[in-house]
């Protein structure tokens, strides 16, 4: 029995003495980032901006959350890390990064070199949020928001919003690895772009190829088609479908999408099908207000509207080569002998690709 | 040592010796050759062992009420069989401190990466040890309890699936050919060990008469091959081969990607859950090797106290070493000789003998 004790004792102290001597980390002793962005740099270096949170006691136990710019360039990210932790109090921690922000120049020689320090770390936050900036990318960490919460936050607010409301891809550091490796499918990603007068905006997304930006982009009513006929409404998507002269605001609440591949073996040639049927209600129908809609007909017109927008969609994903779809994926599972026969990165060009999107108006709000 | 246990206990100590560190890292390991096959390779790994569990039964049926190290007396005599003992006393202990290792590198890859080894031996060691120096009961009853703890880590994993999961990565069957799954399954096999404990356990278990026995320790097996069949199938769905195979822990790297409103980094909380599990491997080790040696409680407990002390010199032994790729083919083919071949002699032989006495007798 004294034994025991002895040893419950001797083990209980050790724990407490030796927990956290080697591995301690006092928050006070951190730099926290919240929004990171790398650019191409000359003669292939980096830029890397982040932007890191300072508190300012108020007194009272209350804070203003303020945040700080700094820039370094390097030739990786690691030493661009630790070129800014020398520039700034405290350890640099990229523990709670919310934001991830790749400059156009440097997304088009590929994303993944420059994030593979962040997959390797065990402290990385790979939730955060990725996003392609239109131009430079320090550009949008550069600007200082009107209202006094730090930039990053007010960004990842706004993809936040973006994404439930299904016109930018839901994507995260770690969703990205592996579609991006995979040589069946590509990855769409957000764009965020500066508007003239310091504001940014977040409306639409850029094409990759593999892991490199292809530089062709999708307005954000044809992203946002991209993303239902990809199935991945979230809780709405808000469509501005021109009908004639005028423009119907239609939001879908439901989806049903069928993607059907065939595939001639003999000649190799591949058909992809995806009939998407869409639920939703009419938001707004200018021109409409002292007569009733004929649901019969705009089910009709709102179609074929869309059925033009797909096909533009889709042809912009044929010419930049990017698989959204994950038809590649489909080809390695269903005909093995065809995929391991073919480079899927020249063969997908090939496909052929027939949309088909039909429109169920469920309700015309509370007016006819 | 006549401290009985009941059936459901030794099912827990089976489970809880199995289920351990070999978990974490196995899906990308077998992915590496059955590719989409690897749920296969896991599942054919489940049913070499429970071939393995019937020689054991068959064994023990012969000599009932009998640990291992009092069977290899009988078999091969006193002076052949003490020394096969002691030789199943240092394989033991060999195997706890390669496990005691790669629990080491484990944390300090994901969580305390400054914190020197000999620190985090002397914790995991040290719980084990106050654990082990009790009877076989007081140590069933605690891996009940702490059983519980699978329920949240199933229930944790659930979670996983709000990822973006492919269940067509499985697809087509024939990515892989027999050969590669068969290769997989080796790997898998390894990360199972842990079954051989009821070689000791058996001849403790309360009531031992009846077949009851057999279920339980089937029962066991099937459950932590569906266990591990499960966490190779989220892994395989949820990442895609190239990235998967890059991966050191991709059981822990799924939940790097949770994140909720109240709690994030899941992977860490996770981890913390699995130590419990992991602990209770070295425990279970430490008991048995301990056991191969002695037979009274009192010798027992020196026993464990000198088994510890060679667990912790062997594990920071191989900690300082840069690569144990080496060392772990050489353990694990040494371990397999001794868990399956010497089993299956012993076995042999005494079915030999048996005929031989009854021929005699007639």
């Amino acid at each position: 029995m004294r034994k025991q004790l002895f040893l419950l004792i001797s083990i209980g102290t050790l724990a407490a003495l030796l927990t956290g001597c080697w591995d301690i980390n006092y928050l006070t002793n951190k730099k926290m980032i919240n929004g990171i962005s790398f650019d191409a740099a000359e003669n292939g270096l980096l830029t890397g901006t982040v932007r890191s949170i300072v508190l300012i006691s108020k007194g009272g136990g209350q804070f203003d959350v303020k945040d700080q710019m700094s820039q370094a360039t390097g030739d990786s990210v690691a030493s661009i890390g630790a070129k800014i932790d020398s520039k700034l109090p405290g350890t640099l921690e990229a523990s709670k990064t919310h934001v991830m922000i790749m400059g156009e120049e440097l997304a088009k020689k590929g994303v993944l070199d420059p994030l593979e320090t962040f997959f390797r770390s065990n402290k990385a936050y790979l939730t955060s949020n990725i996003l392609i900036s239109k131009g430079l990318a320090s550009e949008i960490l550069k600007i200082q928001s009107a209202e006094t919460t730090p930039i990053a936050f007010s960004i990842m607010q706004m993809i936040n919003g973006a994404e439930r409301s299904t016109y930018i891809p839901e994507h995260t550091l770690f969703s990205i690895w592996p579609q991006i490796s995979d040589p069946g499918e590509d990855v769409v990603l957000p764009i965020v772009r500066k508007l003239e007068n310091n504001e940014i905006i977040i409306d639409s997304s850029g094409l990759f190829d593999g892991d490199k930006f292809t530089g062709v982009t999708l307005p954000r009513n044809e992203s946002s088609l991209l993303l239902l006929l990809s199935d991945r409404l979230k809780k709405l998507a808000y469509l501005d479908i021109p009908v004639g002269s005028a423009t119907v605001n239609f939001d879908v609440h439901k989806v049903k999408r069928k993607l059907q591949l065939s595939v001639n073996e003999a000649t190799q040639a591949i058909e992809c099908f995806i009939k998407l049927d869409l639920y939703g209600n009419i938001r707004s129908y200018p021109s409409k207000l002292m007569e009733n809609i004929d649901r019969e007909k705009l089910n009709q017109q709102l179609a074929e509207s869309l059925n033009k927008q797909a096909e533009v969609i889709t042809d912009k994903l044929l010419k930049a080569n990017c698989d959204a779809f994950g038809i590649g994926r489909k080809i390695r599972t269903s005909y093995p002998t065809l995929w391991s026969s073919v480079d899927w990165k020249t063969k997908y060009k090939e496909v052929k690709m027939k949309p088909e999107i039909i429109v169920h108006i469920k309700s015309t709000g509370i007016i006819k | 040592m006549n401290i009985s246990i009941t059936r459901t206990q030794l099912f827990f100590l089976i489970i809880k010796t199995q289920i351990g560190i070999g978990l974490l890292s196995l899906p990308s390991e077998i992915q590496s050759s059955a590719k989409g096959n690897a749920w296969i390779s896991v599942l054919v790994a489940g049913c070499a062992i429970q071939l393995l569990l019937l020689v054991y039964w068959h064994l023990y049926k012969q000599y009932p009420q009998h640990t291992l190290s009092q069977i290899t007396v009988r078999v091969f005599g006193a002076p052949i069989g003490k020394t096969l003992n002691f030789v199943y006393f240092l394989s033991f202990i060999m195997i706890a401190g390669y496990a005691c290792t790669l629990y080491v590198q484990l944390v300090h890859n994901w969580m305390l990466t400054l914190t020197p080894a000999w620190a985090l031996l002397l914790l995991i060691i040290g719980t084990g040890i106050y654990l082990a120096l009790e009877n076989l009961r007081v140590i069933a009853r605690f891996f009940v309890l702490a059983s519980t703890l699978f329920v949240i880590l199933l229930l944790v994993s659930l979670l996983t699936f709000t990822n973006d999961m492919h269940i067509t990565n499985l697809l087509p069957l024939s990515q892989s050919g027999m050969k590669e799954i068969l290769k997989g399954s080796e790997k898998t096999f390894f990360s199972l060990l842990g079954f051989e404990v009821i070689l000791f356990f058996f001849a403790q278990v309360e009531s031992s008469t009846s077949r009851g026995l057999l279920g339980v320790v089937s029962l066991a097996n099937g459950f932590v091959t569906l266990f591990y069949t499960y966490f190779v199938v989220i892994c395989l769905i949820g990442f895609n081969p190239p990235s998967l195979e890059q991966m050191n822990e991709p059981v822990l790297y799924l939940f790097k990607g949770l994140t909720f409103q109240l709690f994030d980094r899941l992977d860490l909380i996770f981890l913390t859950i699995w130590i419990i599990p992991m602990t209770a491997t070295i425990v279970s080790y430490l008991c048995i090797a301990g056991k191969s040696l002695t037979t009274s409680q009192s010798s027992y407990r020196k026993m464990i106290g000198v088994t510890g002390g060679l667990v912790f010199l062997l594990a920071s032994y191989l900690s300082t070493r840069e690569d144990l790729k080496s060392f772990s083919k050489w353990m694990e083919y040494g371990y397999l000789v001794m868990i399956a071949a010497l089993p299956i002699l012993m076995w042999s032989l005494t079915l030999l003998l048996k005929n031989n006495a009854k021929r005699g007798q007639a």
